[in-house]
C-alpha cells in the first residue's frame, strides 16, 4: 500500500521564492484546492503542505505512476514547468514517506529542527481530513510521520539550539539595535506566523505591539490577547499603516496581499520623517508583502524569507550531527511503515475475510430483525447488530492476526491458502460478495 | 635605543594586529586574548620608548614628525585598551590595530633630524596643549575605525540573500553609532583645549594668540568639522553612516594637517616643534 503514495512539489532548497509564491495560490484556497485534487484521474486521497519554504501535493492511489501524472499535470496548471529546471520533486512510495517524515521532523526545513512545520503539518492534514479527501494510505503515513517527529524531538538535539524563522529576525534585529527593549513593533498580518514572531519580540521586552491587519477585528482580537498578557498592544486597519510606520522600529509583515502592502514610496515617506532612526523591515510572507526596493532606502533593513532562511543555514553545524541520528530514526520508521503497510496489502485474502465477515454479520443481524425487530426498541435493535458484529470479529480476530504476522515476515503464502480455501474465498471476490459493488482493495485494507 | 624600543614594540602591535584579524575571520576566543596581550605588551614597550625619549630632551618626545607619530599612535593604543577592557570588544581590535600600524610603521622610518628646539618649549603650559591635542587626535583616530566598522556592518545587514559571516561578529549598529558619538564627543572637547591652550602658550611666546598659519588655519578647519558633527547629532539627530563617514573624512584631515604640515616646516610650529 505504501507504493501507492506519491509526492510533486517545491521547496526552498529546490526552488526560488517567486517560482513557490506561484504555487503558494493553491494553499489560499486549500478546500478548492483539495477538492480539485480529489477529481483527478486516479487520486483516492490528497493532502495540501503548503508553507512559506514549501508547497508539496500528497497524492494516494492506483497506479502510483497515473496519480503522479495527474498531480504533475495539476502543478502545470499553476504555471511551472512540470520538468523545467528541476525545481519540482516527485517521489513515490517509500522515497515519499521518508519525505514526508523528514518535513515532519523539521530536516527539511529551512531552519533544520524549527518546531512550526508539524503544527502546519497538522493543519493541513486537518483541512483534507475535514475536506474528504485522506483515506487509509495518508491516514497512516501522516499518522506515523507526526510519531516519528516526537521521537526526532525527544531523542534528538536537532531542536535544541532550533531558532524559528522568527528568532532569526529576532537575532538580525539585535545587530540593528543595541537592545530591542523599548522598541516598538508593528505586525502586518495576525495569523499564526505573525502571532509566532509577537511572542518572540514580545519575550525580548519590546514596549509596543502595533498589530495591522485587513480585518480589523482580528487585529484587536490578537492585540487583546496580548493585552492580557501585560503588554502593550493595539489593533489597527492596514490604512493606518502610513503613520504606524513613522512611530515603530521593526515591522514584521506576514500577510500575503496581492500587491505590496509596503511599498518603496510609502516606506521612503515614512524615512523622510523618522529622520536617522533605523527601520528594520522583515517580510515573512509569501508572496511578498514589501517592495524589496524598499531595502535600497537609507537607514532600512530589509530581509525576507530566504535571506532570514539563509541566514540560520550558516551556523548548523551541531544540528546537522543530530540530523545524522535524526536521518537513521527515519530510516528506521519508513522501514517499518513500509512493512506494516505490506503487510496489510500483502495479503489480499486479509481484506476478502472481513469483507465476508461483515457481510455474514449484517445479513444475520438484518434477518434476526426481520424476524423479532418490531418488538424491539431502537437500542435493543442496535445491541443485536453489534452483537452479531462482535461475534464475526472474535472470531476472525486469532486467524486475522497470524496471517498479518506471517506477511509481516513474508511467509504468508501457505496460511493465506488455507484460509481462503476454509473460508471459501478462492473462487474470487464474488463469491464471498453477492451482489456487492466491485472490490476495491486497496481502500479498504 | 628608543628606537629599538620602538621597533620592538612595532613588533608586537604587529603580532596583536594579526591576532585581531584572525579574530575577526575565526572568531576564536585565544586569539582575541593574544591581541589583547600583544597589544599591552607593545603598549609597555613603546611607553619605555617614550621615556627613554622624555629622560633624552628632557621633554615630551614630540619634537618632530617621528615622535609625534610615535605618541599618537602609543595614545591610539591606549584609548583602544581602555575601550577593549570597559566594554568588551575584541572585535573593534581588527579595525583600529591596523589603523595604530598605520601611524606607527612611519614613525620607525622616518628618520629623525636634529633639529634646534622651539622657544615656545619654555612654557610650562606646552606639554599639555601636545599630550591634549595628541589624544584628541588618538580619539577621533579610533572613532573613526568605529566608524569603518559600522559602515561594514550596515554593508553586511543590508546585504541581501545569504549572509557572509561577519555581522554576527560585528556589535549592532546601534552600539557602534554609539561609541562613534562619545569618542567624537571627548575628541571634539580635547581638540577645543587644544586650541585654547595653543592660544595660551603662543600669546606667552610669541605675543599673538593666532596667526592663520596653515596649521592653526587646519586645526580651526577640524574643530568646525567636529563641531558640525556633534552639533548635528545633538540637535540635527543626524547618526548612522553619514556621521560615519564624515569622522572618517575628519581623521584623515587631522592626519593631514599632522603629517603634511609637518612635512613642509612654514610656520611657527616648524617641523614640529623645532
Amino acid at each position: 500500500m505504501i507504493d501507492r503514495l506519491v509526492l510533486v512539489g517545491v521547496s526552498h532548497h529546490t526552488a526560488p521564492l517567486p517560482v513557490r509564491e506561484r504555487l503558494a495560490r493553491l494553499g489560499e484556497n486549500l478546500r478548492g484546492t483539495l477538492d480539485a485534487l480529489h477529481k483527478l484521474p486516479g487520486v483516492a486521497e490528497g493532502m495540501v503542505l503548503s508553507t512559506c519554504n514549501r508547497v508539496e501535493l500528497y497524492g494516494a492511489g492506483a497506479p502510483a505512476e497515473r496519480v503522479a501524472s495527474s498531480l504533475r499535470g495539476f502543478v502545470a496548471d499553476q504555471g511551472l514547468e512540470p520538468n523545467g529546471s528541476g525545481e519540482l520533486y516527485v517521489r513515490q512510495g517509500e522515497a515519499a514517506a521518508r519525505h514526508l517524515f523528514r518535513v515532519a521532523a523539521s530536516l527539511d526545513s529551512m531552519v533544520v529542527g524549527e518546531p512550526q512545520i508539524l503544527g502546519q503539518l497538522k493543519d493541513a492534514f486537518q483541512a483534507a481530513a475535514s475536506a474528504g479527501t485522506t483515506g487509509d494510505c495518508l491516514h497512516r503515513t501522516v499518522g506515523r510521520a507526526f510519531a516519528v517527529a516526537k521521537r526526532v524531538r525527544t531523542e534528538t538535539e536537532v531542536g535544541r539550539n532550533a531558532v524559528s524563522m522568527a528568532s532569526a529576525a529576532v537575532e538580525l534585529a539585535r545587530k540593528i539595535f543595541a537592545s530591542l527593549e523599548g522598541k516598538r513593533v508593528l505586525l502586518v498580518g495576525a495569523g499564526e506566523m505573525a502571532t509566532h514572531a509577537a511572542r518572540h519580540l514580545a519575550a525580548q521586552g519590546v514596549a509596543a505591539l502595533e498589530i495591522a491587519n485587513r480585518s480589523p477585528e482580528r487585529a484587536d482580537e490578537l492585540a487583546a490577547r496580548f493585552r492580557d498578557e501585560g503588554r502593550d498592544a493595539r489593533g489597527h486597519a492596514l490604512d493606518r499603516l502610513p503613520e504606524l510606520l513613522s512611530e515603530v522600529d521593526i515591522v514584521v509583515s506576514a500577510a500575503a496581499a496581492d500587491g505590496w502592502l509596503l511599498s518603496r514610496e510609502l516606506v521612503a515617506r515614512a524615512v523622510k520623517s523618522r529622520r536617522f532612526r533605523p527601520l528594520f523591515l522583515v517580510d515573512l510572507a509569501v508572496p511578498r508583502s514589501i517592495e524589496p526596493a524598499a531595502g535600497d532606502l537609507p537607514n532600512v533593513y530589509l530581509k525576507d524569507v530566504d535571506d532570514i532562511g539563509g541566514l540560520v543555514e550558516q551556523n548548523a553545524a551541531h544540528r546537522a550531527e543530530e540530523a545524522g541520528r535524526a536521518e537513521q530514526i527515519i530510516d528506521g520508521e519508513v522501514a517499518e511503515l513500509a512493512r506494516v503497510l505490506r503487510g496489510r496489502s500483502a495479503v489480499p485474502v486479509l481484506a476478502d475475510l472481513r469483507r465476508f465477515g461483515d457481510q455474514v454479520a449484517q445479513a444475520e443481524a438484518r434477518r434476526t430483525l426481520s424476524l423479532v425487530g418490531g418488538a424491539l426498541d431502537e437500542r435493543q435493535r442496535a445491541s443485536v447488530e453489534a452483537m452479531a458484529r462482535a461475534i464475526v470479529n472474535k472470531l476472525l480476530h486469532q486467524p486475522t492476526t497470524r496471517l498479518r504476522r506471517a506477511a509481516e515476515l513474508g511467509v504468508e503464502g501457505e496460511l493465506a491458502d488455507a484460509v481462503a480455501r476454509l473460508f471459501g474465498l478462492e473462487e474470487g471476490d464474488g463469491a464471498a460478495e453477492p451482489g456487492g459493488s466491485p472490490p476495491d482493495r486497496d481502500s479498504e485494507d | 635605543m628608543s628606537h629599538a624600543l620602538l621597533g620592538l614594540a612595532t613588533l608586537a602591535y604587529c603580532g596583536a594586529g594579526v591576532a585581531y584579524l584572525w579574530y575577526l575571520v575565526h572568531a576564536d576566543a585565544p586569539a582575541a586574548r593574544f591581541g589583547v596581550w600583544g597589544l599591552a605588551a607593545g603598549l609597555v614597550l613603546h611607553g619605555a620608548a617614550i621615556s627613554v625619549g622624555l629622560l633624552h630632551h628632557d621633554f615630551l618626545p614630540a619634537t618632530n614628525v617621528r615622535e609625534g607619530l610615535s605618541l599618537l599612535a602609543w595614545l591610539m593604543g591606549i584609548s583602544y585598551l581602555v575601550l577593549d577592557r570597559k566594554l568588551h570588544l575584541p572585535i573593534l581590535g581588527a579595525f583600529v590595530l591596523p589603523l595604530v600600524l598605520v601611524v606607527a610603521l612611519p614613525a620607525l622610518a622616518v628618520p629623525m633630524p636634529d633639529l634646534p628646539l622651539s622657544p615656545a618649549l619654555h612654557d610650562g603650559l606646552l606639554p599639555f596643549h601636545v599630550v591634549i591635542a595628541f589624544l584628541g587626535e588618538a580619539l577621533f583616530a579610533v572613532a573613526s575605525g568605529v566608524g569603518f566598522a559600522y559602515l561594514v556592518q550596515e554593508r553586511e545587514l543590508k546585504r541581501r540573500g545569504r549572509l557572509a559571516v561577519l555581522w554576527a561578529k560585528l556589535p549592532a549598529l546601534e552600539v557602534l553609532d554609539g561609541l562613534n558619538r562619545r569618542l567624537v564627543l571627548w575628541g571634539f572637547a580635547l581638540l577645543s583645549f587644544t586650541i585654547v591652550t595653543g592660544a595660551l602658550v603662543a600669546k606667552a611666546t610669541w605675543g599673538s594668540a593666532w596667526s592663520w598659519e596653515p596649521r592653526e588655519l587646519l586645526a580651526f578647519v577640524t574643530w568646525i568639522l567636529f563641531g558640525g558633527l556633534v552639533w548635528a547629532r545633538q540637535l540635527a539627530g543626524w547618526r548612522g553612516r553619514r556621521v560615519a563617514v564624515l569622522t572618517m573624512a575628519g581623521f584623515l584631515l587631522v592626519m593631514f594637517s599632522f603629517v603634511g604640515l609637518a612635512l613642509c616646516p612654514v610656520d611657527r610650529h616648524g617641523g614640529m616643534f623645532q
